[in-house]
């Protein structure tokens, strides 16, 4: 279905924005009438924490080490530091956190863009609803199986993240059509077969009601970012009379969704609006108010996109906040090191060689293969299409060239969605995490669904170098792990001869 | 209308958090009840797991089921009992 948006929103839209906030479902969460994000404060902490001590910043790595989420002050001293040598220490301190929670492995997903309708009008924002240069399309449910036919059969994904704008043609009824239909694909492949496994949703903030019917269709993630968490910026940049002007609705969506008992929550930060220290601040904060008002439920991934071009967009030249690729890499280890057990998303957006630099800092997922136009996965254009792209790609290689480089980095391609099928989600999940057990799983899991890629959908060479990384992780499991080797070997050798799907 | 369905919920937690304990007394085996929703088997109540053994999963009914990794400490009879209460406890407060 085609869709050319007018300038002016019509009047089926104007109502349908009348009746998507829903007050009290802010206000419940605040104290005192005040949203968690304090910008004084947080300023104050960046100010007050100035030229910090090295001790005290060994002492905050082993806190970070030992798997605890830092106080505001402790992450402000981090963002603080200015020794090049204390930077590379916190660097390998955040490669060392990350391998101690989900240990040598990198999950990969696809993002799917399901439809680019959208009533805002966010200024950095290539679907915002003023861009005329924008080809607007909400895919049908048979586009939809398409793209997924394509994702699952041919490329291999196990993993999406489903993608919408937001208008009332892409309202919470369509997203759940949308993950039934994912999920109901399945396609033959070499040996065995190909299927979405876990489907996270990216989507505008949504009532408790609307959240509650992508609990019920078994929404993976639910993903939202808050963009800036600045109030003045935030307030610049989403301009007023839109639904995503209101700073508090957006705020507390993942309180919302917890509430629902959507238990798996994401968040996130555009890093180019705002400052980047203030941002990494609002992304603590953020986590810890999770913390304390879901029983140590904290954001099961953060992600940290930087702004990059977009069609017709002229905001993203102009701003002055621009991310370097230096601090770029600073931002990725301390939020690393600040919230340890979180996931920790790096997408296509960063070109190869950034990935390559960055992945070791901390990051446990990426994107590959990565086509966002709608359709673009069925219509197979590989050339990126700025008038039908929410922004530029910086990476877009093969998922087969993206494993292969991670291999040759000694890196196990994982494409595991074992743990929200056996009840490793919310609150169980996050014991796991801080204990140190979920990693193990991980390291199982990411034998088993490799040992399915490799054989269903690599290339030769792809192969030879991810035979070598499983060797390595196999001679890892029997020493560290002898009491699982026997079962692990089992369960390989099935996969091996056909089965799918077998999990720890 | 939600604060009935959250008593529910609690009572069903309750109820189900005694039977885990006096499981864990008598096998040391650790379980937990889950909600499915499609895919998604999402966690609600019970003991983390202990044990990196697979997760064997048991469906209750269309709406709750329970996992553990190590249903085969419990003799095959005692298994059966178990369950049983467990539905009849789903059926009471689900």
């Amino acid at each position: 279905m085609s869709v050319q948006l007018a300038y002016d929103l019509s009047k089926t839209e104007k109502r349908w924005m009348e009746n998507v906030i829903k007050e009290n479902e802010i206000t419940r969460y605040m104290e005192n009438g005040r949203d968690f994000i304090n910008d004084e404060e947080i300023w104050e902490k960046l100010r007050k924490n100035r030229k910090p001590e090295p001790q005290r910043i060994r002492d905050i790595l082993q806190k970070s080490l030992a798997v605890e989420t830092l106080e505001p002050d402790e992450t402000a001293a981090l963002l603080n530091v200015e020794d090049e040598e204390l930077w590379e220490e916190m660097f390998e301190t955040a490669g060392k956190v990350k391998k101690k929670v989900y240990d040598n492995r990198i999950v990969t997903f696809a993002p799917l863009y399901c439809s680019n309708l959208c009533v805002n009008n966010c200024l950095y924002c290539g679907f915002r609803r003023e861009n005329k240069a924008e080809k607007r399309r909400r895919l049908t449910l048979e586009e939809i199986k398409n793209e997924a036919r394509v994702l699952a059969g041919e490329i291999g994904h196990k993993r999406l993240i489903v993608v919408y704008g937001e208008h009332p043609l892409s309202d919470a009824r369509y997203i759940a059509d949308t993950i039934r239909t994912i999920y109901d694909v399945k396609v033959k492949t070499r040996k065995g077969f190909g299927q979405i496994r876990r489907v996270n949703v990216n989507a505008a903030p949504m009532c408790i009601d609307d959240l509650k019917m992508l609990k019920d269709v078994g929404i993976g993630t639910y993903q939202v970012f808050q963009e800036t968490y600045h109030h003045e910026t935030y307030r610049k940049v989403h301009p007023a009379g839109t639904i995503k002007s209101n700073y508090g609705w957006r705020l507390y969506c993942h309180h919302r969704a917890l509430e629902a008992e959507v238990d798996d929550v994401a968040i996130g930060v555009l890093f180019g609006l705002y400052d980047w220290r203030f941002e990494v601040m609002g992304l603590l904060y953020h986590a810890r108010d999770l913390e304390k008002h879901f029983n140590g439920i904290g954001p099961h991934t953060i992600s940290f996109p930087r702004l990059e071009p977009a069609a017709n967009t002229p905001f993203i030249q102009q701003t002055e906040y621009k991310v370097s690729d230096e601090d770029f890499k600073k931002i990725i280890a301390v939020i690393r090191l600040s919230v340890p057990y979180t996931g920790m998303i790096l997408t296509a957006r960063e070109p190869a060689e950034i990935r390559r630099e960055v992945i070791p800092l901390g990051c446990t997922q990426t994107d590959a293969s990565t086509r966002i136009g709608i359709g673009a996965y069925s219509d197979r254009y590989n050339e990126q299409e700025a008038e039908r792209q929410q922004f530029l790609l910086g990476d877009t290689r093969s998922l087969d060239e993206v494993i292969r480089e991670l291999a040759e980095m000694g890196y196990i391609t994982s494409f595991c969605t074992a743990g929200y099928r056996c009840g490793r989600t919310g609150e169980h999940i996050m014991k796991l995490l801080r204990c140190g057990r979920e990693g193990k799983f991980c390291k199982l899991n990411a034998i088993l669904t490799f040992r399915e890629w490799l054989d269903d959908f690599a290339s030769e060479e792809t192969k030879k170098a991810g035979e070598k990384v499983i060797e390595k992780e196999i001679r890892e499991v029997k020493e560290q792990m002898p009491e699982v080797y026997p079962t692990l070997m089992e369960y390989y050798t099935r996969i091996e001869n056909g089965e799918r799907d077998l999990y720890f | 209308m939600e604060k009935e369905t959250s008593t529910s919920k609690d009572r069903l937690i309750a109820k189900f958090m005694e039977i885990t304990e006096l499981i864990k007394k008598e096998y040391n085996v650790n379980i937990w009840l889950v909600e499915i929703l499609g895919k998604r088997w999402s966690y609600i109540a019970g003991e983390r797991e202990d044990s990196l053994l697979p997760p064997e999963r048991i469906q209750l009914n269309e709406r709750f089921g329970v996992v553990s990794n190590n249903w085969e400490r419990i003799p095959p009879e005692e298994r059966e009992n178990i369950i049983s209460s467990l539905k009849k406890i789903i059926e009471t407060y689900g």
